[in-house]
């Protein structure tokens, strides 16, 4: 009696059924990633945020108050100073600067080297205050390129109330 | 010889197919939700930026020196240079800065417009105002408006939102309505956009300023003796959340809260019918006949947009003073009619009309006690809801 040849074993069918399994699950997982990095985009730099980031740095450079942040970063070994509210700022009116900070959709800004090491340093430590940072602001702190720019002038982080994010180079090429 | 496939095969295929199609659905899907959010958001960020970006460099880089209220929704911008005006036309769905006119997308639209100016800064000498234009989406949670922050010194510049009724309009489809406030019986001080004018003072009425040629001219025009922004009429929509009044049968004033569960002296079906019918919200009109008297009008609330619906919903009378002569008032409906185009909510007869459409046509007055035919119309909607929500500037009486 012949043997019949025809069909595919079980074990035949498995196989590749898992190969192409396997292959669908591993592009959806990539495809979720740029999906999600691609969402997370449209909230850094944003041009809204920019402009205000501008407003409060031409603040900060108009009152001096850039080089009383310098000297105070110098005595912090966090790598920040946290300007949300106007504790460590001098030449400015206190409710006035509130009454800014909340117009501006402010939720956290920051003053730091524009030399970020220090700082980095700090958010991957269990320091870290983490009302402040949440993992949102720290993703888009560790993404900010300083190439190309004077790691010696101060930079401006900003988080926004609507999670939009926005940071500048204080005095200097951005 | 066996045909066929066991069943432990097909259970296994079945599986392994199931499998395969979730997962393939599951990428279709997010790739249409992703292209559709990303395609939306990304022209809405772009326009956003672009006139922010406009807004802000002229204000960074050329000396401001005044910014004054043009209008309801409207500022001047006065630089050393130039000047340029910054017009949010929410019937349009358009935002202009100078020469830059921006339109909304299909599916966004204005939210609640601010300009405030905060106390100045003893110290530094400085003032700051903050204009805030939210643009939402109904696909997308977030905010793509504009939201401009700038400090000014009050010594260099000033900054002064504050216009006098009688200057103030609405810019609704690139008509500018002119406002006026007026108290309801009620004593509550309104404010009124004019929204239609039509009259024969002066003119032949064969002439073409007597009638309105077409539709579309009915609903957008712009000449002295033809004035009609009826195309604008939905932006004037009173939302469902706010009281509405009427004259109940025996002719007394009632209001009715449309979110409270319960109103006084009134039956809790009869509250329901009410809040049901005006779900969708409703217009506060006003028409008035200047020659028969300055004082007198009907005031009346109707669900409809007559200026499309031959159907007239939910109409409730506030103050009616012209009752009609054989055609009693009703409220406002479309009237398809070959001979004559006008607007009316008579039930058998042919007065209240507020639009001609045929050469030699009197405009139809209220007959009865009133004339039969007057000289001029004037529609007005109440713009309270209006101004509240799209207003850039303060009104003074």
């Amino acid at each position: 009696m012949k043997k019949n040849n025809k069909g595919f074993m079980l074990l035949e069918t498995l196989i590749v059924s898992t190969v192409i399994l396997s292959t669908l699950i591993f592009l959806f997982v990539q495809f979720s990633n740029i999906k999600t990095s691609y969402e997370i985009s449209f909230t850094h730099n944003t041009i809204p945020g920019i402009y205000i980031a501008k407003e409060l740095s031409d603040l900060l450079i108009e009152t001096e108050n850039n080089i009383v942040l310098s000297n105070k970063l110098n005595e912090n070994t966090n790598g920040f100073v946290l300007i949300t509210t106007p504790l460590y700022l001098k030449n400015i009116n206190t409710t006035f600067y509130n009454t800014m900070i909340t117009n501006m959709n402010i939720k956290n800004a920051i003053y730091t080297n524009n030399n970020l090491t220090t700082f980095k340093s700090y958010l991957n430590s269990d320091k870290i205050d983490k009302n402040i940072f949440t993992e949102s602001f720290k993703n888009f702190i560790f993404k900010i390129k300083t190439k190309n720019t004077n790691e010696n002038n101060g930079r401006l982080i900003i988080m926004f109330k609507d999670n939009t994010f926005a940071s500048i180079v204080i005095g200097g090429v951005q | 010889m066996k045909k066929g496939f066991t069943v432990i095969e097909l259970i296994v295929s079945f599986v392994l197919v199931s499998a395969i199609s979730v997962i393939l659905f599951e990428l279709i899907f997010t790739l249409k939700e992703l292209y559709i959010s990303g395609d939306i958001k990304t022209t809405l960020l772009n326009r956003q930026g672009i006139m922010t970006k406009k807004i802000y460099d002229d204000l960074n880089e050329d000396t401001l020196q005044e910014i004054k209220s043009c209008g309801v929704s409207c500022l001047i911008f006065k630089y050393q240079d130039e000047e340029k005006k910054l017009l949010v036309d929410v019937a349009a769905n358009t935002l202009t800065y100078g020469n830059y006119t921006m339109k909304l997308i299909d599916g966004s639209y204005f939210d609640q417009l601010s300009f405030k100016i905060d106390n100045s800064d003893s110290i530094l000498n400085l003032k700051e105002f903050t204009l805030n234009i939210p643009i939402k989406s109904r696909f997308l949670n977030d905010d793509f408006g504009i939201r401009i922050v700038k400090l000014y010194s009050p010594d260099t510049v000033t900054v002064n939102n504050v216009i006098n009724i009688n200057e103030a309009t609405i810019i609704a489809n690139g008509i500018a309505l002119p406002l006026k406030n007026d108290k309801t019986i009620t004593g509550n001080i309104s404010y009124w956009a004019k929204i239609f004018h039509q009259d024969h003072i002066g003119i032949d009425l064969n002439s073409n300023d007597a009638y309105f040629k077409d539709e579309n001219e009915f609903k957008k025009s712009n000449n002295e003796h033809k004035f009609s922004s009826l195309k604008s009429l939905e932006v004037f929509r009173i939302p469902s959340t706010k009281e509405v009044q009427f004259l109940n049968n025996s002719n007394i004033l009632e209001k009715i809260d449309l979110i409270a569960e319960s109103s006084k002296n009134k039956e809790q079906k009869e509250i329901n019918k009410i809040k049901e019918q005006y779900q969708n919200g409703y217009f506060e009109l006003l028409l008035e006949y200047p020659n028969l008297s300055t004082k007198n009008y009907n005031l009346w609330t109707q669900t409809n947009n007559f200026v499309d619906s031959s159907t007239l919903e939910n109409a409730y009378t506030i103050d009616i003073v012209y009752q009609g002569g054989t055609c009693k008032w009703t409220g406002l409906k479309k009237l398809n009619d070959d001979i004559e185009f006008y607007t009316n909510g008579c039930q058998g007869g042919s007065n209240f009309s507020i639009g001609t459409k045929k050469p030699g046509s009197a405009i139809k007055g209220p007959g009865g006690d009133y004339a039969d035919t007057v000289n001029s119309v004037n529609l007005w909607i109440n713009a309270d809801v209006y101004i509240d929500k799209y207003s850039l500037s303060k009104i003074t009486q």
